[in-house]
């Protein structure tokens, strides 16, 4: 019983805090991201199975993350504030011409990583953008300006 | 429900029976992953309403509080408490060769002032001091899956404890 529960509230807590401290630690993998993930996935696990090391013990603590994660991917299908708490919204942190810098910091995020989700859709110049977008994923979402073309 | 061809013209490697056969077993399983939930927070695998149990000695003042469902490798208690002042500041408890077998007992408390080995198992011998009541934990690490018939005994009051240890 007790390592249903510790299952879950290690779940719950790293979830809240990686949602805290990164949103991007699956598209862009750099150090300062993936450091994280080590760090968390190291650090969350004893506690759980503690001096057990029984199979039993380490399918019920997989099943209750495996039942967590289902339920609340569930749960935001019909309590969109689900979603929104633990994934987050879409924001624009530039468009036409202008950068949100508040918006910007408060997403941690820099110029170069738009610059980056650019380069590799193909666009070279910042002014054919016509906006950038923090998917609720961590994905950097680049639209390019529409060409009207002449006939 | 949307085919693929309505959605996309691009040509796509679909196959629609695997994917209603993976649904229903997604959903079976899924089941089974919130039945493993609850039996456990129930106690079936362990620590927990279904496998706490205590015991009462026939002829002497003790009970014995254990887990009957055990995980191997995986550290749990067996209590045995003096309910009612005995006789003398020695306890014997003789601990049954099925359940050495399957677990080893790794420390006691409070220590034992002497384990001896006999042909049923082990004894173990404490010393309760003047108020001759206590509790005694033996720290039980279980090593072999499968059913133990446990057996304690306490001049000649012999109590059963079948155990059941879990991978």
């Amino acid at each position: 019983m007790d390592i249903v529960f510790r299952a879950a509230l290690m779940y719950l807590t790293v979830l809240i805090l990686l949602r805290l401290t990164t949103q991007r630690i699956m598209r862009s993998a750099t150090p300062l991201d993936m450091v994280v993930i080590f760090f968390f996935g190291g650090i969350a696990v004893p506690p759980i199975l503690g001096d057990d090391r029984s199979i039993t013990g380490a399918i019920l603590a997989l099943c209750t993350i495996a039942g967590l994660h289902t339920a609340l991917s569930h749960l935001k299908r019909v309590w969109p504030v689900v979603g929104m708490v633990t994934e987050g919204n879409p924001v624009v942190i530039y468009a036409n011409g202008t950068w949100d810098d508040e918006k910007m910091r408060r997403r941690r995020v820099d110029a170069r990583d738009v610059m980056a989700e650019m380069r590799q859709q193909g666009i070279t110049n910042l002014e054919d953008v016509q906006s950038a977008i923090i998917e609720h994923t961590g994905a950097i979402t680049v639209v390019p300006k529409q060409r009207h073309t002449h006939p | 429900m949307i085919s693929s061809a309505q959605a996309t013209e691009t040509q796509i490697e679909a196959n629609t029976g695997f994917e209603t056969q993976w649904s229903r077993a997604e959903t079976a399983l899924q089941g089974l992953i919130g039945l493993i939930i609850a039996a456990g927070l129930l106690g079936a695998f362990g620590n927990g309403w279904l496998s706490a149990s205590t015991k009462a000695f026939a002829h002497e003042p003790l009970s014995v509080t254990y887990q009957h469902l055990l995980r191997a490798n995986a550290p749990t208690d067996l209590i045995v408490d003096v309910t009612r002042a005995l006789h003398s500041e020695k306890l014997q408890i003789d601990v049954g060769s099925d359940l050495l077998d399957h677990a080893s007992i790794g420390a006691t408390q409070p220590s034992a002032v002497s384990v001896d080995a006999t042909p049923r198992g082990v004894t173990y011998t404490f010393n309760l001091g003047l108020e001759k009541q206590g509790s005694i934990t033996f720290k039980l690490s279980p090593r072999k899956v499968g059913p133990v018939a446990a057996k304690l005994t306490v001049r000649g009051d012999q109590i059963d404890l079948p155990l059941f240890v879990y991978p």
